[in-house]
């Protein structure tokens, strides 16, 4: 089965072409703010260096967030077009899942975070014993604080370059609470296609025409609206 | 030659299959109105996120009302430089990978050029030189169409567009969103002669237009008369105020006409669906003898046929865009720049 997964949520994006076990192309480029420009010029170069065309993908895989808004949205938009276009079968996958892919067969818990606006942060925690990462919450979008106060140890956390030289994270650092190398904590483009598959495999795929980035957080306007209407 | 074109400008998905850069096959519009009520205003973030939900759905929605399948369609249309910037992307990314995944030609086109080419369905031979009066919440342009792809700029808004003015008046009034066809049909139960509301630089030599005076007009209006504790009457404040915004397009256009000496006027966007302009106009046709064209109402508003027929006529040139084609809020329409404002938004 031919794989391709995309990734545009943070500054470097990525696109990965697997066939079964075998990994047939990985490409990522910092192209924030270019994601629109870059993202199919970078998987056309996948498919002309493996001498494949996009009609040989039997599933698209595509990173759905927690991220950069305008990022998924190209991210998901593009994705959902070539699975609608070609009717192939699509999975999405959470940043965090994604992310929790890069450290496996460890006791150690693993607690993927994400920068968000106002000094929050996405994070979700993840068992990380075998093969699939077990997510053991819920997706979350709250303050840092709440953040290291939820976290189980021995963890270790995977921080995005807005987080991790936070003092209040660095000081967090002990015997059992290990920040993760700069480089685990972004998301691999290959890793995109094996958690696509273990969903598509368990769970069947997504709906191809509904399908929408996980925001996890409300638009400015609405939040703003709801509080002053439902007081 | 069948061309797909999606147009996701501001708050309208669309997607729209014509033949030949003429016969509509397909014009689906799926509309945010009920999204961006409550606000008074398009909320770009909002509109963002409704175009992935729909954008799909909508493509599909096109295809099965023209009975044909992706693999008919000869070419892709898509607006990538005018709007929300926000909201464009999500349509050049579909527009983009559908191209991509059936290697079709990809036009990227100007929205604004494509309400001009709403005028061009179903007027093949129209006359050139002529002068296109297009109007939106957004844009707001009085246009010297020399020929296929070649404008000069006669006049523009130097503050707000006349749209625009009639959503910030309803907000005002607490009427809802959009302004346009809601003071359009209050009008028709007022008195247009009940208030004297300002005509903004009707009496200027230039062809520009500002409406924001206007707005300013009717909101101190409104403040005298709930400080005097009196009674609105809302359809004749709405007529009122809907005939001095018709008086200054109807009178710049014609006057530029008759300057340049030119027989054909077009009107498009989303205010040329406004009856009081469309009857003015063909009042002063008949007096003075111009040819007046204006869209249907489906092709007034933001669509897909009108980015799809653009999009065939510049693959006639030999226009085509590739993979790498990125989206601008605000590029220049052919050699012209436009000052895009579009202050609506919240």
């Amino acid at each position: 089965m031919i794989v391709l997964g995309i990734d545009t949520s943070k500054e470097t994006g990525a696109v990965a072409l697997t066939k079964d076990d075998l990994l047939l192309g990985e490409l990522a480029l910092q192209i924030q703010d270019a994601y629109l420009q870059s993202i199919l010029t970078m998987m056309d170069h996948l498919f002309k260096e493996t001498h494949l065309t996009i009609k040989d993908v039997d599933l698209f895989t595509v990173v759905l967030g927690p991220g950069s808004w305008s990022g998924l949205r190209i991210g998901v938009t593009t994705a959902k077009s070539l699975a609608h276009g070609l009717n192939k079968p699509i999975v999405g996958v959470s940043t965090l899942d994604a992310l929790a892919y890069n450290l496996r067969y460890t006791e150690k818990l693993i607690y993927p975070a994400i920068g968000a606006k106002r000094g929050n942060v996405f994070f979700a925690g993840y068992r990380c014993t075998g093969d699939t990462p077990q997510r053991f919450t819920n997706y979350k979008h709250t303050s840092v604080k709440e953040y290291l106060n939820d976290l189980e140890e021995p963890s270790v956390l995977l921080l995005d370059d807005s987080l991790r030289h936070q003092e209040v994270f660095t000081s967090r650092r002990s015997d059992v609470v290990t920040i993760g190398s700069p480089f685990l904590s972004q998301i691999r483009g290959v890793f995109i296609n094996e958690a696509g598959l273990h969903k598509f495999v368990s769970s069947g795929a997504d709906d191809t025409l509904s399908l929408v980035p996980l925001y996890l957080q409300e638009a400015e306007a609405e939040a703003k609206w709801a509080s002053t209407h439902n007081r | 030659m069948l061309v797909l074109g999606i147009e996701t400008a501001c708050d309208d998905t669309s997607a729209a299959i014509v033949r030949n850069g003429q016969d509509v096959l397909s014009n689906i519009v799926w509309t945010q109105k009920k999204v961006h009520e409550k606000f008074g205003g398009v909320v770009p973030e909002l509109a963002a996120r409704r175009h992935v939900e729909a954008i799909n759905y909508v493509i599909q929605e096109a295809l099965d009302t023209a009975g044909m399948s992706f693999e008919q369609i000869d070419a892709i249309g898509v607006n990538c430089k005018h709007g929300l910037l926000r909201s464009i992307v999500v349509g050049v990314a579909a527009a983009k990978a559908i191209a991509y995944s059936y290697k079709l030609p990809l036009i990227g086109v100007h929205h604004i050029e494509g309400h001009i080419y709403s005028n061009i369905i179903g007027n093949p031979d129209i006359e050139f030189p002529h002068i296109c009066l297009t109007v939106s919440g957004g844009h707001n342009l009085l246009i010297h169409v020399i020929d296929h792809g070649k404008y000069e700029l006669i006049g523009r808004t130097l503050d707000d567009a006349a749209g625009e003015a009639f959503d910030k008046v309803t907000k005002l009034l607490g009427l809802g969103f959009p302004g346009g066809p809601i003071i359009d049909r209050l009008a028709k139960e007022g008195n247009s002669r009940a208030f004297d509301f300002p005509r903004p630089m009707l009496n200027r030599s230039n062809y520009d237009f500002s409406f924001s005076g206007l707005k300013t007009a009717v909101v101190n209006t409104v403040n005298e008369l709930k400080e005097q504790g009196r009674e609105i009457n809302i359809p004749d404040l709405a007529a009122s105020f809907q005939q001095a915004v018709i008086d200054v397009l109807v009178a710049k256009t014609i006057r530029a006409a008759k300057e340049k000496g030119i027989k054909t006027i077009t009107i498009a966007g989303g205010v040329s669906a406004n009856s009081l302009l469309r009857s003015t106009f063909a009042e002063l046709a008949d007096k003075y003898g111009f040819n007046i064209i204006y869209p249907s109402l489906s092709l007034c508003t933001d669509n897909g046929a009108m980015i799809a027929a653009l999009a065939y006529y510049k693959f006639k040139e030999g226009h085509t865009s590739d993979i790498s084609l990125d989206a601008v809020a605000n590029a220049p329409l052919g050699a012209l720049e436009i000052v895009y404002k579009n202050t609506s938004r919240v």
